[in-house]
């Protein structure tokens, strides 16, 4: 990419901000920038897996969710939903070997993107990399344990509140409001929260309304926000309550 | 196979952009998917160094004789003048969705005729303002809207550090 074009600039501001790139010296970043081309998929883009196994994508604007389905069943279930600063499919970075994936784009998505190739080369040549590269990559791995975890072990309505509370938006600790944004689900459809936890629309929606009415969740505009945080954490079972050093507290009034 | 798959490379003048789709040419690339968008300038200049007799010769307008070359994209070649942009000029395989009806349009109408071309390739909104800020301010806009492969091809013959491609998939 061209140094001077305004959207260098963003896309540097973008990246510096995120795990994968805070950090980074900014000439080791300039010289990675180098490489890439500019990308935009429209919304609802539909993605085949093999451009991913020649090009490398990072998201610089939107959301994109990455999805495997059964061709028989018509199911799907989502892998990652990704947002800036993100990389699609980094398993791509590691191996070769071909990868069953599906993205989707769910707003307007601005990229950049690199050859798998000169992907690879460019993290041989700058090791340093790697002091954010593989935290990285431990992250996405534990996100995917969670999700099986989750699958394996909790039912729906815990699966849910458990998703919720992975992307509550930390307040600032000297904040007192009662209110707790949401990242990158805030203003999904039933049918996507669904995918993300292995589940169907019409129970989504269900344990969403109960929420909702019992006042933890609050939905304006198509954009949902936790009111209250402990219930959430009661509904999201013991074990997420002790990975956060929070007691357990019994449900109440729970849905079949 | 969608077609809404466009590269789109930004060139600051004629030259540049006959030399970029020459390149393609020698590629063997295919020129169905090959259009040129670019502000039709007023200037005139000289043809020749000596004066001829006839001052019809002797000047001729700058966008005119640059554009000659490009004429000869398939698709041939318009002229129109939008109230925002000015007069504008098109060869390639955009003068057949500049000139097509609109009644499948999926947005909305405030979109110019450029506009809408240039969405019906799979350029999104956000983009397109971009580009009509370019051509308005004089820049040559090449674009590349065909198979996801036509599109990666263009833009792998044409992108490089100094001239930044592009690539749009709807």
């Amino acid at each position: 990419m061209k140094r001077d074009l305004l959207y260098y600039k963003h896309c540097k501001s973008v990246l510096y901000q995120t795990a994968l790139f805070n950090g980074l010296p900014e000439d080791v970043l300039d010289d990675m920038l180098s490489l890439f081309r500019r990308d935009t998929w429209r919304r609802g883009a539909q993605l085949n897996a093999e451009m991913f196994q020649q090009r490398f994508y990072l998201l610089i604007d939107g959301r994109v969710e990455v999805i495997r389905s059964n061709p028989h069943t018509g199911r799907s279930i989502t892998l990652a939903l990704l947002g800036p600063g993100d990389g699609i499919d980094v398993v791509t970075l590691l191996n070769t070997d071909p990868h069953e994936i599906q993205p989707i784009a769910i707003d307007d998505v601005s990229l950049i993107s690199v050859p798998i190739k000169d992907a690879r080369n460019w993290i041989d040549h700058h090791p340093e990399f790697n002091r954010n590269f593989l935290p990285y990559l431990g992250e996405q791995m534990r996100k995917l344990e969670d999700l099986s975890t989750d699958l394996a072990l909790y039912d729906t309505m815990t699966r849910l509140a458990r998703l919720i509370l992975r992307h509550v938006i930390p307040h600032h600790p000297q904040s007192n409001t009662t209110k707790h944004s949401l990242k990158l689900i805030h203003d999904l459809h039933d049918e996507s929260l669904a995918r993300m936890v292995g589940s169907v629309r019409q129970v989504i929606n269900r344990h969403l309304q109960h929420w909702r009415k019992q006042g933890v969740l609050h939905k304006q505009n198509f954009h949902t926000e936790v009111r209250e945080l402990e219930t959430l954490h009661e509904y999201a079972d013991d074990a997420y309550s002790h990975s956060r050093g929070k007691l357990p507290r019994k449900k109440t009034g729970t849905p079949s | 196979m969608s077609k809404k798959n466009a590269c789109v490379l930004l060139y600051p003048d004629y030259q540049d952009a006959r030399q970029a789709v020459e390149k393609l040419q020698a590629h063997s690339f295919n020129m169905n998917t090959v259009s040129i968008i670019g502000r039709a300038k007023a200037e005139l200049q000289p043809l020749f160094d000596e004066p001829a007799d006839d001052e019809e010769i002797y000047f001729q307008n700058i966008t005119a004789q640059s554009w000659k070359h490009l004429w000869k994209l398939p698709g041939g070649a318009l002229f129109f003048t939008l109230a925002d942009s000015g007069s504008l000029i098109t060869a390639g395989s955009i003068v057949s969705l500049l000139t097509q009806e609109k009644e499948d349009m999926d947005i909305n109408n405030h979109f110019t005729v450029l506009a809408t071309a240039l969405f019906n390739m799979g350029v999104p909104g956000k983009n397109i303002k971009q580009y009509e800020e370019a051509i308005k301010a004089e820049k040559i806009m090449l674009t590349i809207n065909g198979t996801r492969s036509e599109v990666e091809q263009a833009c792998h013959i044409l992108h490089n550090e100094t001239q930044q491609a592009t690539v749009h998939i709807a």
